[in-house]
């Protein structure tokens, strides 16, 4: 009797086991159904075009006190799609869906500073700004142009940074990026070129038979389906893994496009190098306005006073500029301390004072070129207007445009562009660059040239002084 | 040794119950023998996300209502240069929003999208009346319907190249119906590629309501009857007028019948069942997959199948999609007649389009669905049982290769039916 009850009380406890387990595999099914991973969620990468000049990033406090139709029909999209879209919306979706909304309302700006980094960009961008460039190593922008009817946005080198893939090849700035591994990069409308208009021009007049027109046109179309987006290319610029990647690149001046083939890397940029020169004259490279130069600069310096230093160059050129707090830490080292920029914001306008400091008091000679941008800029007209440093070599970049980072709470960024630069004395530098009071054109065969003028235009005014 | 085989037995009990309980939900189909075979099949997939999710984590969460209103506060307040449209830059917003998402059919419809496709639903639309196809990564005039196309002198063959100065490369043939399409007085700018012309047209269209049949109908082959009836859409007239279109044919004495569903994209899903039910004797036409992974199959109305019984071939084109794959998948499956054409569009997904303040809308995926056999439209398409590609000189001299095939396919069939008839093995009808 105690046996069959025993037998019995067993077999119930594993037909409860059984139905448990049925039980529990529903569930799990269930609650897997309710958070299935994101299928397909791909966006765009923006490759990082530009070093943000911001003193501080901004972290809003959530805002969710207003309210106004246009957030409420964005609440209500996103309500109906939690509650009838045929997959659940999950936190990482969300989070997806998020960066979307905000990249769709950045792409509606007519800048192309202003964009959206997801976190992982922003890696790039915060490695960037320490020095810590991949892909080709160089700071790239956009900029539009127009030929007769004809809009291009070229992508154009800014900066190759020092010891980078970019510098090794000998891209120089000023350089436009039109094809990549072969692919041309769709910058423009191939149907609507200059060399298409004039062919057709020649149809019409008999000049050219019309053979020739239809294999034209064969090929801008075959161009136009095989090319790559402008944001794609920027990442393979800017992001690509280490690799071989191979351009074409247009040269002002130059006639033939110029083919190079280099190894993408990491680079590492040592943003403040100096050398003594001859006759006490010192020499200090800033490659880059990062938070290392603020700590190397000084230091650099005081060897160069107690090397005997009477005189200095300051080599700007192919600094893309960077952050505005290096760029104060410098100037103020040798100007003293000062205005070193008026900033146009919406509504109103405020000037940018360096701290007070040790001045350098020594005749100083600034060395720029087109790869001098943004802060570095700044930098450059800054010492021309307060101690009189004269600028050699060719004219800046011409960016004067100020983005803020917008932090959001996953550590994705939206970069905005909230301002503008002026120098101290309201130079516009936006569009324009500044021009150099000795402009030096530079031969690779001999030698640096613009050093060398740099080095006589000081010594003229030590022997003067 | 016998107490240790018995918990072998009890373990094995428990964890067969387990994997029962976790399938249970995918047998929900409804279909049999099939719907215990799928669901083992989906088995180890499941297991491995079910696996995997557990290791995921929510910590970097962000809230997309919180995102998109602190950065269009912030752009409104410091934003330098020229501010866009607020109202635009939300639609931008939520258009980017739903991007996110990877599924191009749940998109947002502002007003002025939203109104056009209401119109689109009543039958009439509003554009230029020309249909469009895009191969090779070109987009050709294939075929002109209307006034201003007429007009404007376009011609089958003509590439388009441009919408309004906008190169159209890369995007998929709904867009550039899109932009092309448009209210009724306005006008458009294409840039057309004419083969044997050197000069890129460039011709301005002013768009018209652009009277639309659903249903056109003919008896195509006098001699061996065979009946042609082209559906161009699924909506609320569609099956009242496909049922007077077979009626009219059958007084013809119809034996045979093309169903063309080339270049119809679609419509609602209640109408394709009804268009089903009309070749389909009982059984199911779709299953469809809701939120959550539930599966229902929806069986075809038997009342509907109240025609007579005659070889039927349907045409698809890379055009038909939805509603249409649909139709033409239950056909295939349910072997009620014969594909000819080319691949389908290959839509598995079902929308709801939900209004929303002030006019605008959001159409929002809201169920998958598959073929009678369990087939994923979204991923496979629907492939023609018979592949007939139109060549180029087809599309010149207007030759319709795709339907002179089913006609002859047809015609072939009812040859051997009435061979067989002749033989008194059949009953004639």
């Amino acid at each position: 009797m105690r046996n069959r009850i025993k037998t019995i009380a067993a077999w119930l406890l594993v037909a409860t086991l059984a139905c448990g387990a049925f039980v529990a595999g529903a569930e799990l099914r269930s609650w897997q159904t309710a958070s299935t991973p994101p299928e397909n969620v791909s966006a765009p990468t923006y490759a990082l075009l530009k070093l943000t000049p911001e003193w501080s990033p901004v972290t809003l406090a959530s805002t969710k006190q207003g309210t106004s139709e246009n957030r409420e029909l964005v609440s209500d999209v996103l309500k109906l799609l939690k509650v009838h879209y045929v997959e659940p919306i999950t936190g990482e979706r969300e989070t997806a869906m998020a960066h979307g909304a905000v990249r769709g309302m950045l792409e509606q700006l007519s800048d192309s500073d202003s964009r959206f980094l997801d976190p992982k960009e922003r890696k790039l961008l915060d490695d960037a700004g320490s020095g810590r460039l991949r892909g080709i190593g160089a700071v790239l922008a956009l900029r539009n142009e127009k030929v007769g009817k004809l809009e291009i946005t070229k992508i154009i080198v800014v900066a190759p940074m020092p010891g980078s893939p970019a510098e090794t090849a000998g891209l120089k700035p000023g350089d436009s990026i039109t094809h990549i591994d072969g692919k041309w990069i769709i910058t423009h409308d191939p149907f609507t070129t200059p060399e298409m208009e004039k062919l057709r021009v020649a149809v019409r007049n008999g000049e050219a038979d019309e053979f020739t027109y239809q294999e034209a046109y064969e090929a801008a179309f075959k161009k136009l389906k095989e090319g790559i987006q402008i944001h794609d290319a920027l990442e393979s610029l800017t992001a690509k893994s280490p690799g071989e990647i191979s351009m074409r690149v247009e040269r002002p001046g130059h006639k033939e496009p110029i083919e190079s083939k280099l190894l993408c890397r990491g680079t590492e940029v040592d943003p403040v190098t100096g050398r003594m020169l001859k006759k006490g004259i010192a020499y200090i490279r800033i490659s880059q306005f990062n938070k290392r130069a603020v700590r190397e600069f000084a230091p650099e310096l005081e060897h160069a006073r107690t090397n005997g230093a009477k005189a200095l160059v300051l080599d700007l050129r192919n600094n893309p500029g960077g952050l505005m707090e290096s760029a104060k830490e410098v100037a103020c080292r040798i100007t003293g301390g000062g205005v070193i920029a008026t900033i146009q914001e919406k509504g109103r306008q405020h000037t940018i004072k360096t701290p007070k400091a040790r001045g350098l008091n020594m005749p100083v000679s600034v060395l720029i070129n087109g790869g001098t941008a943004g802060v570095a800029e700044l930098v450059a007209g800054t010492l021309r207007e307060n101690v009189a440093a004269s600028l050699v070599g060719a004219k800046t970049f011409g960016d004067g445009l100020l983005q803020t980072p917008l932090l959001l709470k996953d550590g994705s960024v939206a970069v905005l562009t909230t301002g503008k630069m002026l120098t101290a004395k309201g130079f516009d530098l936006e569009g324009r660059g500044l021009k150099p009071d000795k402009e030096v054109k530079q031969n690779e065969r001999k030698g640096d040239a613009q050093l060398e003028e740099a080095v006589e235009t000081l010594l003229t005014k030590l022997r003067k002084g | 040794m016998k107490p240790r085989s018995r918990l072998i037995l009890i373990a094995a009990l428990i964890i067969s119950s387990f994997l029962c309980g976790f399938t249970y939900r995918d047998l929900g189909t409804g279909n049999g023998v099939h719907g215990v075979l799928a669901a083992l099949q989906l088995l180890p997939g499941r297991l491995a996300t079910a696996i995997t999710a557990n290791l995921g984590s929510d910590d970097t969460k962000l809230s997309a209502t919180e995102a998109y209103w602190d950065v269009f506060t912030y752009l409104d307040a410091n934003y330098f240069g020229e501010k866009p449209d607020p109202k635009q830059l939300t639609y931008a917003a939520i258009r980017g929003m739903l991007a996110a998402l990877g599924d191009r059919y749940t998109r947002f419809l502002d007003p002025n999208e939203h109104k056009q496709m209401q119109e689109e639903n009543t039958g009439n639309f509003e554009g230029i009346g020309a249909e469009l196809e895009k191969k090779d990564g070109r987009v050709f005039i294939t075929k002109i319907m209307g006034k201003p196309a007429e007009r404007a002198n376009l011609q089958p063959g003509d590439i388009i190249l441009k919408v309004d100065d906008q190169l159209i490369q890369g995007l998929d043939i709904a867009e550039v119906v899109k932009r092309i399409r448009g209210p009724q007085g306005t006008k458009v700018k294409l840039t057309i590629k004419r083969e044997g012309v050197p000069d890129l047209l460039e011709v301005e269209i002013e768009r018209a309501v652009i009277p639309f049949k659903i249903v056109v109908w003919e008896m195509k082959d006098g001699d061996s009857k065979i009946g042609y009836i082209a559906l161009r859409q699924f909506n609320e007239q569609s099956d009242q007028l496909m049922d007077d279109a077979l009626t009219e044919l059958e007084k013809l004495e119809m034996r045979g019948l093309v169903l063309d569903l080339r270049g119809n994209t679609g419509g609602l899903l209640e109408v394709a069942i009804d268009i089903g039910s009309r070749f389909i004797r009982g059984g199911d036409i779709v299953i469809i997959q809701n939120r959550g992974g539930q599966r229902s199959a929806l069986p075809a109305e038997p009342s509907k199948y109240n025609h007579r019984v005659y070889p039927l071939v349907v045409l698809i084109d890379q055009n038909s999609a939805s509603a249409s794959e649909i139709v033409a998948g239950a056909i295939r499956d349910r072997k009620a007649g014969t594909l000819v054409g080319v691949d389908s569009f290959g839509k598995g997904l079902v929308q709801t389009i939900m209004n929303l303040e002030g006019g605008a809308a959001v159409s929002i995926t809201t169920a998958k669905y598959f073929t009678p056999n369990g087939r994923d439209v979204n991923k496979e398409k629907i492939h023609p049982d018979v592949v007939v590609e139109p060549t180029k000189e087809d599309l010149k001299s207007k030759k319709d290769a795709q339907l002179e095939r089913a006609v002859q396919i047809l015609r072939e069939r009812l040859g051997a039916t009435q061979a067989g008839t002749r033989n008194g093995k059949r009953d004639s009808t």
